[in-house]
């Protein structure tokens, strides 16, 4: 088993982050073109703790090497599950998935989280993200060995890409709500206006 | 023509460039994987931003008012996936997930 850790912050509230959150694979996110789509199953609030509970499917495509692809028969595509819960007393999200392709090869399971910098509470994010990857395939230790490598490799980047993609997608928010505020407020004073001339 | 005011022009704009700025979010969220899907699913993810920002966030939540857009995007999505054979990879992902609902459903407080 190989383990992949960061710990890192936004600079950003954790109200931005945690709306941000559910569009960090949209357009705005120029940085990761291998998620092509992101459906939700299901959405619950839990009546005891207010918990909302999301599971999401994402599908990603693939891009594994010639060597690692004769291993998983060539598919082009790869799904993901993923289930969050949002504790909005405690201001926390916590963001579970694996992999559900391959998974009789490999098994990828991923927690994050994201709650207020204890530096900085109103104005910055903790984000602490955690993979566990293994090789599940039988045969060679020298292959095991190859496959948890390359992936723990290849999740370093895409974990990379994700926080540059996630910084744009925050940063575009906070533009685009600004603007929208601003129109609101405009329309709101022209109707004063009117009004006031009527 | 009718002779317009200043005032009204202003008007004008601020309501056609309120309506881009609307159109302009709804292409902010991701496709789905069945493209039938996209209509309903943009609108759905929509109304859950909106819902989530504005009340969820801010305790005020009283009830799910995006329910009846899921149930619609959701039965699209049920569709696609079945055809697709995805239902039973999600069963098995599921039955896999139950350590996580156990440990995140019910935080120490």
């Amino acid at each position: 088993m190989k383990i992949f850790q960061q710990n890192s912050e936004f600079d950003y509230s954790w109200e931005e982050v945690s709306t941000s959150n559910w569009r960090k694979y949209g357009p705005w996110n120029e940085k990761t073109p291998h998620v092509i789509a992101v459906d939700t199953l299901s959405r619950t609030i839990d009546p005891e703790t207010g918990i909302l509970r999301t599971e999401r499917l994402i599908t990603c495509k693939q891009s594994a090497p010639k060597w690692l692809n004769q291993f998983l028969g060539g598919q082009d595509t790869s799904l993901v599950y993923e289930t969050s819960y949002v504790d909005a007393k405690e201001k926390k999200v916590t963001l579970c998935s694996m992999n559900m392709t391959w998974n009789d090869l490999l098994s990828v399971r991923e927690t994050c989280t994201y709650q207020p910098s204890s530096s900085a509470p109103d104005a910055r994010t903790a984000f602490n993200q955690r993979a566990e990857i293994t090789a599940l395939c039988g045969g060679w230790q020298k292959i095991k060995n190859s496959i948890e490598q390359f992936t723990v490799e290849r999740f370093q980047q895409n974990a990379a890409k994700g926080r540059e993609g996630f910084e744009m997608v925050l940063e575009m928010s906070r533009k685009v709500f600004a603007e929208q505020r601003e129109m609101i407020r405009m329309q709101q004073e022209s109707k004063i206006l009117r009004e006031a001339r009527i | 023509m009718l002779p317009t005011t200043s005032h009204s022009a202003i008007l004008i704009d601020d309501a056609t460039a309120l309506e881009n700025t609307l159109a302009f979010n709804f292409i902010d969220m991701s496709a789905s994987l069945a493209p039938e899907c996209n209509e309903v699913k943009e609108k759905y993810d929509n109304c859950f931003l909106k819902w989530y920002s504005e009340k969820f966030l801010r305790g005020t939540a009283t009830s799910d008012e995006c329910e009846p857009l899921f149930k619609q995007y959701e039965q699209c999505l049920t569709k696609a996936l079945r055809s697709r054979g995805i239902d039973n990879m999600i069963k098995e992902a599921r039955e896999d997930n139950r350590e996580n609902d156990a440990e995140h459903m019910r935080p120490k407080r």
